[in-house]
């Protein structure tokens, strides 16, 4: 039996070498890429998106290394809110009800949505280096956080509803990051597993699953500490390991 | 990351900026209740009080309580002790400006009751 995702139809010939070198203008409009996420089947979405671009949502500069420049999708949502009470305050639509005064609510409205507008204007970079196994995040080019990449992972999170329905999200984690949604939520787990660990495949990062102990997390690199540590050791090497150095210790 | 690169690029650790949202609305919901008790108590121009706001005033301070609870819940993840205390100390307060306004519209009340 084939596997169930296999409708989404990721298998596609490898992107020429030609599109490697991408030219910085087709830069500019992925910066908007994330906020457009589809409102229906979301996953076949995402799955679009993977077949023109294999690197989704990231771009590849060099062989190794990998960029995503964003902007965050709370700048619209800031700036509509903004539009809308400004709208409201300056035709006066609810200055008054009855004997109260209430034009502080769109007044409200105005000072939050420009101080969420504001803060999510500046461009957020992400920088995957796989040839220094570090990824770098800054805003508008001061530096927020480096680290090495086992710090960097996509998960699949789940939420359910009042009647025990679940959805599942796909997002894009890390260290001091802010999490990125790739996927809103979505009810089919195969699909959106698939997906994921075909992200993380394609970028070289750790998969997790939703469950916090799964046989489903891939991990593929490990924080320098585990290959030592007998207690968070890889499944066989690292027995393997304690069990010669209680030899020797003996 | 300095401070002074955060603020360029307003990217404050998470709770911050509702906890100083929180002890803005704190500032300015103080002044309105000083001015409020001043013309109750003091000068007794009653017309100068601020009836006229009391559902706005009554929301924000409800919503100023929420960020304030907000982010000393965000602040409490931290290990940072003075911010701890910071963020506690400001819900504390926002909390006291909401009872005694609260005593204020009562004694309002009491006072603007009629008999037959």
């Amino acid at each position: 039996m084939s596997y169930p995702a296999d409708r989404l139809c990721l298998t596609q010939p490898q992107a020429p070498k030609g599109q490697i070198s991408r030219l910085p203008s087709t830069l500019h409009s992925k910066r908007f890429q994330l906020w457009a996420l589809g409102l229906f089947r979301t996953e076949r979405h995402l799955a679009k998106r993977l077949k023109s671009n294999s690197f989704y949502p990231f771009t590849q500069e060099l062989p190794n290394v990998f960029v995503l420049e964003y902007y965050l999708d709370t700048l619209w949502k800031g700036a509509l809110l903004f539009v809308v009470c400004l709208f409201l305050i300056s035709f006066s639509l609810v200055s008054q009800v009855r004997e109260q005064k209430t034009w502080g609510f769109p007044a409200y409205g105005m000072g939050v949505g420009l101080w969420i507008m504001i803060s999510s204007l500046p461009l957020r970079r992400l920088v995957l280096n796989h040839t220094l196994g570090t990824y770098h995040f800054s805003i508008q080019g001061h530096t927020v956080s480096q680290g090495p990449m086992h710090q960097v992972y996509v998960r699949l999170a789940l939420s359910s509803d009042a009647y025990r329905k679940c959805f599942f999200q796909l997002v894009l984690c890390g260290h001091k990051l802010e999490p990125l949604v790739l996927v809103q939520l979505s009810q089919h787990y195969e699909q959106m597993e698939f997906l994921g660990r075909h992200i993380a495949r394609k970028l070289n990062i750790n998969y997790f699953d939703c469950l916090a102990t799964s046989y489903r997390h891939v991990v593929r690199h490990w924080p320098l500490e585990a290959a030592i540590s007998p207690g968070i050791g890889r499944r066989k090497t690292g027995v393997y390991r304690s069990a010669q150095w209680d030899q020797v210790d003996v | 990351m300095r401070w002074r690169d955060r603020v360029i690029v307003l990217f404050f650790p998470r709770g911050v900026m509702l906890t100083v949202a929180a002890l803005m609305l704190f500032f300015i919901h103080l002044s309105i209740l000083a001015s409020d008790v001043y013309n109750f108590c003091i000068t007794h121009y009653y017309d100068k009080m601020s009836f006229r706001y009391t559902v706005v005033l009554m929301f924000s301070q409800v919503i100023s309580i929420c960020w304030a609870a907000m982010g000393s819940l965000y602040a409490e993840m931290t290990d940072d002790k003075p911010f701890r205390c910071f963020a506690l100390t400001i819900l504390m307060l926002n909390g006291a400006v909401f009872f005694n306004r609260l005593s204020l519209e009562f004694l309002a009340m009491q006072y603007r009751e009629e008999y037959y």
